[in-house]
């Protein structure tokens, strides 16, 4: 529970169940709280009998959603307050049990308008017209796909096939557009509706049929007469399918696998009492087994372990005794921090302070503005700021990019980092996270040997062997730049940044800067 | 009680001066350096020897045009002598060009000179005619523009005689005056007899090597220096402030038996969501929640080709594991796109798919891990996240709430905790913990749980395993007091050094 508000007689609840659809309407929670608070038994809603109403369903939806679920609920005369709270759930569901309509989608339309057999068909996109929800002009398919909000926000569902789903009556009547919209004479639900026909359609067999329980279960709640409808498939042998199936499902919970999950020690009848609150009807079929119900529209239950769950929330889990594992084990950082760890503290010694910086840039900071050009590097898809599109391939660029900021601030500055870096592994498209360590001094008077002396004090400090040779890069100046080796293989660069480079960041006193993969651990 | 020799001297010019001298003639009649005068001076005030007094004063001073005629003479005078020069009798315009002067002195001058009884003027039927007699000896004009040339003096000090012809030249604006505080030192009997019986000491300020080798140093005295005055600051080389306090953390961590894991930024779907159980059409899964690598966009699962099986059958019956799965058709395709890792769990499914892993066994990792979000005062597109796993056969719930009890309480320094049903797909039960430290009330700090049949045993895992994961850039903002989290990455190098190490 997030608040109470006793003045408007009103509490508000979080659910942050993602796979709990059955709470997610007021229904639902009333029907939760009732057997938590033991006012009610658990009770599967009850089918009141079967329909007239038939669906054939046209093989052509196989590709482009081929699942269709159906029930009528009559009686339901629902109030305004009643009509928020279903349409609420449908939004939610479509949302994200749903996946955003595309795994399945709800429709409500007046049960009595409509003729059957129903017809899940498809219709050709500029051909068929009708008049869409809200609207009493007829539109095209595309027309309400191109111009109509819902059409917009849920045509890349279905516009990529040449005909696209669609929902008639017996009289040819069209009750909708699926996922998109309901026509405006069939699928308009107000307060009056005495009886409703619920429609799920989607892309998975096993979510349109949850889809649908959840709905009718709900809409019952309000005293509901469920109903049932027939789907015949056209391309599965004309396979009947009577929806919506509201038979519970059963496991069978350990009650010693219960205790150990939950460091408890609970007797099979407590654990019953606990099972009922959380909505299960539950017995004893022998010492150590409990056949626990699953009602219909609990399709959060995949394994035991969920009914474990159940029962520790329907005790409190606060109730439980924290106690700290007893078992030994030797703690420890990876050789890899241990040798960050003698790197920081060698800088830091020197006078360099520690930076902190994105790993996530973008090509302009550690490419074009150092001056390189055929650099490759990882690239985001989906970037969401122009800043932060890439993964840097090195890390002086996001040092100068710090100096940048401090213009401002006292000199000498020098700074230094040991991050990720990201790189693609030459002539493959494989990446390799790379921790680097770069340094850089500004000041008047900073220079190479400045620098190389901090470089040959922290390489000399862990013992390692190594050599300078004069090199060229584009950041750095000519004649004062050296590669550094170690073991015959490069470990870095260091020397003056170019004063071109200075400039482009606009700074503009002399740099000196080295940059290094990780030496590896040094053999003693 | 002992006095040095710049002491010494400022004392025995004050008593020769009378007792009292302005600083300017102390330090002209030393040959002293302002400084050093001035810190004498405030070593003998210190011992009451002297006495400062400062007092406000009118000083006349010779201005630019004052200086011109000091150099030049005045006007009037330059047109007498020209007049007198040319036989006693010249026109008026005649003679002050030719003393130089532009023609609207004409006026000026002959006013003065008349004024001053130095000639006259006669009007003629050809112009003005100055007639001037006899060569006018030097006035008071003159002699006081002359003394106040060389050095400015207070207006009191002009001599009375003098002082109209002063008053004349300020209205000339050949002389100006302005306000200013005089300091005086005055010598006190005290002082007097001091020079009498004090001996200087001879002073160095710097202590040299030569000095220590030749044993000079006891020869001479080294100045004290005053040790209470400001200092220049300087910049150390030091940790950055989150970095420190994540080192702190995992110090904690490693006290509590845990290992550290690492693990690339880069990672598949597979191992980021997939081998966690997030079916494959998860909304997390979004481009909204997920960075997607456009370049290069998918990997080889070759090296995973066992548990690929195992994790696919999961996902879509549940393989072995006892669980009805998801029931959708798992896509190895879509497995193996590159992402940015978006969780640490991330790292805890490489602890558990790695050769080295030990049961029991705890392992931690401080993850950098990457979702697309704008940066705000409450959200990061880069951020860090604490996360760890347990795995022992004996684990229990219990144990679960026990090792976030230890968090919040060792890491977190929380006074009290509670806990919330939660949800993730990847565990169960799961567990929200909340802390409370004084000060800051109750605080979401971590979600928790213990991980799915449906993750663990495609991994090849047969033993629970706790897992948890804490807020830890929420952590560090509370400890620091900081309600910006950009501030965690802030190029403000200032801050960063000014932060506190303690």
């Amino acid at each position: 529970m997030e608040s109470l508000d006793e003045q408007n007689d009103s509490v508000s609840i979080e659910v942050k169940d993602s796979n709990h659809p059955d709470i997610w309407s007021v229904e639902g929670i009333a029907r939760a709280l009732r057997t938590n608070l033991g006012i009610a038994k658990p009770k599967a809603p009850a089918l009141s009998g079967k329909s007239d109403l038939r669906v054939t369903v046209d093989r052509r939806l196989g590709p482009i959603r081929p699942y269709i679920a159906t029930s009528i609920v009559r009686n339901v005369k629902p109030s305004e307050n009643a009509l928020k709270s279903w349409i609420s759930l449908q939004e939610k569901m479509d949302l994200t049990y749903g996946r955003k309509r595309k795994r399945a989608s709800i429709g409500f339309y007046q049960a009595d308008l409509v003729k059957s057999p129903l017809r899940y068909t498809v219709g050709n996109p500029d051909d068929t017209a009708f008049a869409p929800l809200g609207s009493t002009e007829k539109m095209t398919l595309r027309e309400i796909v191109e111009k109509h909000p819902k059409g917009i926000e849920y045509g890349g569902i279905i516009s990529s096939f040449k005909d696209w789903p669609l929902l008639t009556d017996g009289d040819g009547q069209v009750l909708s557009l699926p996922p998109i919209i309901n026509s405006n004479d069939l699928g308009k639900v107000s307060s009056g509706t005495k009886n409703i026909l619920v429609e799920v359609t989607g892309t998975n067999v096993d979510t349109v049929g949850n889809t649908l329980k959840i709905v009718v279960a709900a809409l019952a709640e309000r005293g509901g007469k469920i109903y049932s409808c027939t789907q015949t498939y056209a391309d599965k042998g004309a396979k009947r399918v009577v929806t919506p199936d509201l038979k519970s499902s059963s496991k069978e919970l350990s009650v010693s696998y219960a205790n150990r999950l939950l460091g408890a020690a609970f007797k099979p009848a407590e654990m019953i009492r606990s099972l009922v609150r959380a909505g299960h009807p539950s017995r004893q079929v022998s010492k150590d087994t409990l056949r626990v119900e699953s009602l219909c529209y609990r399709i959060d239950i995949m394994h035991q372990v969920d009914l474990v769950e159940d029962i520790a929330i329907a005790l409190d889990i606060n109730k439980l005794d924290p106690e700290w594992p007893r078992i030994w084990t030797l703690g420890g950082l990876t050789p890899e921090t241990d040798r960050h760890e003698t790197l920081a503290e060698v800088m830091i010694g020197l006078g360099y302070l520690e930076l902190l910086t994105y790993s996530l840039t973008t090509p302009e900071v550690f490419v074009d503005k150092m001056g390189l050009e055929h650099e490759s590097y990882v690239e985001l898809m989906n970037p969401k700021m122009s800043t932060h599109t890439a993964m840097r391939s090195w890390l002086l660029p996001s040092l100068l990019n710090l100096l940048r900021d401090n213009t401002h601030v006292d000199y000498p500055q020098k700074v230094f980092e040991i991050g990720p870096c990201v790189v693609l592994r030459e002539g493959r498209s494989e990446t390799e996270t790379r921790y680097k360590i770069a340094a850089v001094t500004i000041h008047t008077a900073s220079g190479f040997t400045e620098i190389r002396s901090c470089l040959d004090t922290l390489l000399s400090s862990i013992g390692l062997k190594f050599k300078v040779e004069p090199t060229t890069h584009p950041s750095f100046l000519e004649g004062r730049t050296g590669k550094v080796i170690s073991e015959e293989k490069p470990l870095g660069i260091v020397g003056e940044l170019h004063p071109r480079i200075i400039r482009e960041w606009g700074l503009s006193l002399p740099i000196a800067a080295f940059e290094l993969e990780i030496p590896p651990t040094a053999v003693s | 009680m002992e006095l040095r020799e710049n002491d010494i001297k400022v004392l025995s010019t004050l008593r020769d001066a009378g007792g009292t001298a302005s600083v300017e003639d102390v330090v002209r009649k030393t040959g002293l350096a302002n400084a050093a005068v001035a810190r004498a001076s405030l070593t003998l005030s210190e011992l009451g020897l002297v006495k400062e007094q400062a007092t406000k004063m009118t000083e006349v001073f010779c201005t630019e045009e004052g200086h011109d005629y000091l150099a030049n003479g005045l006007p009037e005078r330059r047109v007498a002598t020209v007049v007198h020069d040319a036989g006693g009798k010249l026109s008026v315009s005649e003679a002050v060009q030719q003393a130089g002067l532009p023609l609207d002195f004409v006026s000026i001058v002959t006013g003065w000179i008349a004024r001053k009884g130095w000639g006259k003027i006669e009007k003629t039927s050809s112009g003005a005619i100055l007639l001037v007699p006899k060569s006018p000896s030097k006035d008071e004009d003159e002699e006081i523009l002359e003394r106040i040339g060389q050095v400015s003096i207070p207006i009191d000090e002009v001599p009375s005689n003098l002082r109209q012809a002063a008053d004349r030249l300020l209205k000339r604006n050949i002389l100006a005056s302005k306000e200013r505080t005089q300091r005086k030192l005055q010598i006190t009997p005290q002082g007097v007899e001091a020079i009498l019986t004090k001996a200087p000491v001879n002073e160095v300020s710097n202590l040299t090597s030569e000095m220590i080798l030749s044993g000079d140093w006891e020869r001479v005295r080294l100045r004290a220096y005053n040790v209470s005055s400001p200092v220049p600051s300087l910049n150390p080389g030091k940790y950055h402030p989150y970095l420190r306090f994540l080192r702190m953390v995992k110090r904690k961590l490693v006290a509590l038996g845990f290992r550290e894991a690492v693990g690339p930024l880069v990672e598949t779907t597979f191992i980021n969501d997939d081998c966690l159980y997030m079916p494959q059409d998860h909304p997390a899964r979004e481009i909204h929640d997920l960075y997607y690598l456009r370049h290069p966009s998918k990997a080889n699962l070759e090296p995973w080709k066992d548990i690929v099986e195992k994790v696919a059958q999961t996902h879509e019956n549940g393989w072995k594991t006892g669980s009805t799965g998801w029931g959708y058709k798992y896509s190895r395709e879509e497995a193996s796109k590159l992402v940015l890792r978006s969780h640490g769990t991330a790292l805890s499914v490489r602890s558990m798919i790695s050769k080295d892993l030990k049961i029991p066994g705890k392992y931690f990792a401080i993850a950098r891990c990457f979702r697309p979000e704008l940066l705000d005062r409450t959200h990061l597109t880069e951020f860090n996240q604490a996360e760890g796993i347990v795995l022992d056969p004996s684990l229990s719930l219990r144990n679960l709430l026990g090792v976030l009890e230890m968090f919040a309480r060792e890491v977190a320094g929380a006074d009290k905790v509670r806990f919330k049903p939660d949800y993730f797909p990847f565990t169960e039960p799961s567990v929200e913990l909340q802390a409370y430290r004084e000060g800051y009330g109750w605080m979401e700090f971590g979600g928790s749980g213990i991980f799915r049949p449906e993750v663990t045993e495609p991994l090849g895992i047969k033993v629970p395993v706790i897992a948890w994961g804490l807020g830890i850039d929420r952590l560090y903002m509370m400890h620091q007091q900081i309600h910006d989290i950009r501030q965690l990455f802030t190029t403000d190098l200032e801050w960063i050094r000014q932060q506190r190490v303690g």
